[in-house]
Order: structure tokens, then C-alpha cells, then sequence
């Protein structure tokens, strides 16, 4: 049961002396694509000794600004849902990666912009690597439907994992 | 349920390069990776087909033979690139050079046939500076490839 004892076969952080990222920042929205980052970035961060800070974006559309209807809304009704998704999604990969015995912080932001907000996480929290999922349309081959993945991956400072959805479940 | 045996993430590295000073930083990137991974590495480049009508200075010469002749020798020179900085790390590697007009296709298509599990490129390659969030070589084995690609910028 001690990961140590069988990780044996490739260097871990153990063997080498220092880990090769010390801390993986790994967005979350709660997809399945997501969830297949998420996993990676815990084997990852178990086999080599790095830390994981997860970020979920809720994010708060503008549009109330803008909407006559807005004055219909609860604001804060929506927000108090979001915040709660946004938790959520954080909240279980922190239990995964406490599970794998890999330290977690978890962190949740009101942003209009997810590729800000991660952006902005991965420097304010000294992240080296971020793990992220990227949606997108298969076939479809003019743009990469995530253009936050996008943004992110043009602006970002560290290198950037990215995966793609399962392809038929495999 | 029991955690199974550590396997490996990674464990074959797919590595492309144009020449561009972006993907030479790659390389060097993706080659620490591979070694402390314990992964080996797969070396790749493509060059363009021979056209007869070109704008492309490494397509002067005038026969489709001296221009393969030509590419090849230039694929070579970038591969040794690759096949030095793997050396110096310890880290096995092989190399591919294939003729494609498409290099996201080559680089697609060599990562499935050869068995890699991650592709680790630069965000921006030779034709970088079009203004381009992304380069449209990273972009397009983003949205055609279904293994995880590691971008440096």
C-alpha cells in the first residue's frame, strides 16, 4: 500500500532529490475532460513529489448589467449557486488528491474570464505547470472550441498540460 | 479499491521541431521531462513536398531529386538537435522524418503509430508571428489529437 515502495521503475521525486514542478495548478469546471486532468495531475503529482492548487471559475456573466430582465433576478441567489458549483468542483479533488496523499489547495473566483482567473491563480499561487482539460468539438477544425484553453495557453507563463477529450471512452 | 502498480504517465515522449527558436526550446523542455520521467523520447520533423512554383528559399533547387536530396539533409540537421540534447540526458531516442505539407498531420499521425502518449511543442512555431493566439500548428493537433499535449511557450 506504500505508493513509495511501488513506484519503483522511474524516478520519482524521492530518487532524484527535487521534485520537476513543484506545484501543478489544475483548473476545474466540473467536465469530463476535466476530471481527466484532474486524475492526471494526482498520479503526476503523487510519482513526483509536487503540491496541486485546484482553481474552479465561477463565473459571473455581465449580462445582468446590460438585461432589463435582471431586475427580475436575484443576484445573489445566483451567485450563492455558483459559488457552491465552484466549491464542489474543488472540493473533490481536493478528497482525490488527499486520497493519493497529495497536498491540495483548493481555491474558488468570481471572474468574468476563466482564462484570467487561471491565469491569474497560476502566478498569485507560484505555480510551475498548469494540468487542464480543453473542450472541444471533435472534427470541427477551425479553432479550438476552448478559447479560454486558448488564451490561456498563449499567455501563460509556465507550459501548460492539455487534454483532450476520450476518444469512445478509451 | 487498491491503488494498481505505479504506471507510468508517460512514457513515450513525442518531440517535433521546424527549427524555430521556440521549438528548440521545446526540445531541451521536453528532453528534462522524458529523463525525469524515465520516458524516452521520439524525434520528429517533416518537411514540405517538393512544389515547382515556390516562394519557399529551401525549395531553389530545381529538381524534385536535389530538393529531397536537400530536405532530408536539413530534416537531418534538425533531428541532431534533438538527438544531442536526448544524448547528453541520457534519454532514449528515436528519429523520424517524414515529407508532409501538413506538420500537424505528421505529428498526429507519427504519435499514433509509434505509441507516444504526450506531445510536448511550443505554442508558437516558425510561422509564429501572424498575430495568432496560437500558433496553427499546436492549434490544429490540439483539436485533431486525442493525447495530452504539453505546450511551452
Amino acid at each position: 500500500m506504500n505508493p513509495d515502495k511501488e513506484a519503483t521503475g522511474t524516478p520519482t521525486a524521492a530518487a532524484t532529490g527535487k521534485p520537476l514542478y513543484k506545484r501543478i495548478l489544475v483548473p476545474t469546471d466540473g467536465s469530463d475532460v476535466s476530471a481527466v486532468a484532474e486524475h492526471a495531475a494526482i498520479e503526476f503529482a503523487r510519482a513526483h513529489g509536487s503540491e496541486i492548487v485546484t482553481l474552479s471559475v465561477a463565473q459571473s456573466y455581465p449580462a445582468y448589467a446590460a438585461a432589463e430582465a435582471s431586475m427580475a433576478v436575484d443576484p445573489n441567489l445566483d451567485n450563492d449557486a455558483l459559488r457552491a458549483w465552484a466549491e464542489r468542483n474543488v472540493q473533490r479533488v481536493s478528497a482525490a488528491a488527499a486520497a493519493a496523499g497529495v497536498a491540495c489547495t483548493p481555491l474558488t473566483v468570481f471572474s468574468h474570464s476563466p482564462s484570467d482567473a487561471i491565469l491569474d491563480g497560476a502566478r498569485d499561487h507560484g505555480c510551475d505547470l498548469i494540468f487542464m482539460g480543453s473542450h472541444g468539438r471533435r472534427g470541427l477544425s477551425r479553432l479550438l472550441a476552448g478559447s479560454e484553453t486558448q488564451k490561456v495557453l498563449a499567455e501563460a507563463e509556465v507550459p501548460v498540460m492539455v487534454f483532450r477529450p476520450r476518444a469512445g471512452g478509451g | 479499491m487498491d491503488p494498481p502498480l505505479y504506471r507510468p504517465l508517460f512514457r513515450r515522449i513525442l518531440v517535433p521541431t521546424d527549427g524555430s527558436a521556440a521549438s528548440e526550446r521545446a526540445i531541451l523542455a521536453g528532453v528534462a521531462f522524458a529523463r525525469a520521467l524515465g520516458a524516452d523520447i521520439v524525434g520528429l520533423t517533416a518537411t514540405p513536398g517538393f512544389r515547382v512554383l515556390s516562394t519557399d528559399p529551401e525549395m531553389i533547387e530545381d529538381t524534385a531529386d536535389q530538393y529531397a536530396a536537400a530536405s532530408r539533409e536539413r530534416g537531418r540537421r534538425l533531428l541532431a538537435t534533438i538527438e544531442q540534447a536526448a544524448g547528453e540526458a541520457g534519454v532514449a531516442c528515436r528519429l523520424e522524418q517524414t515529407v508532409s505539407n501538413e506538420p500537424w498531420e505528421a505529428i498526429v499521425e507519427t504519435a499514433k503509430r509509434l505509441g507516444c502518449d504526450l506531445i510536448v511543442m511550443a505554442s508558437h512555431g516558425r510561422r509564429g508571428l501572424s498575430g495568432l493566439l496560437l500558433g496553427s500548428e499546436t492549434q490544429k493537433v490540439l483539436v485533431h489529437g486525442t493525447i495530452p499535449v504539453l505546450v511551452h511557450r
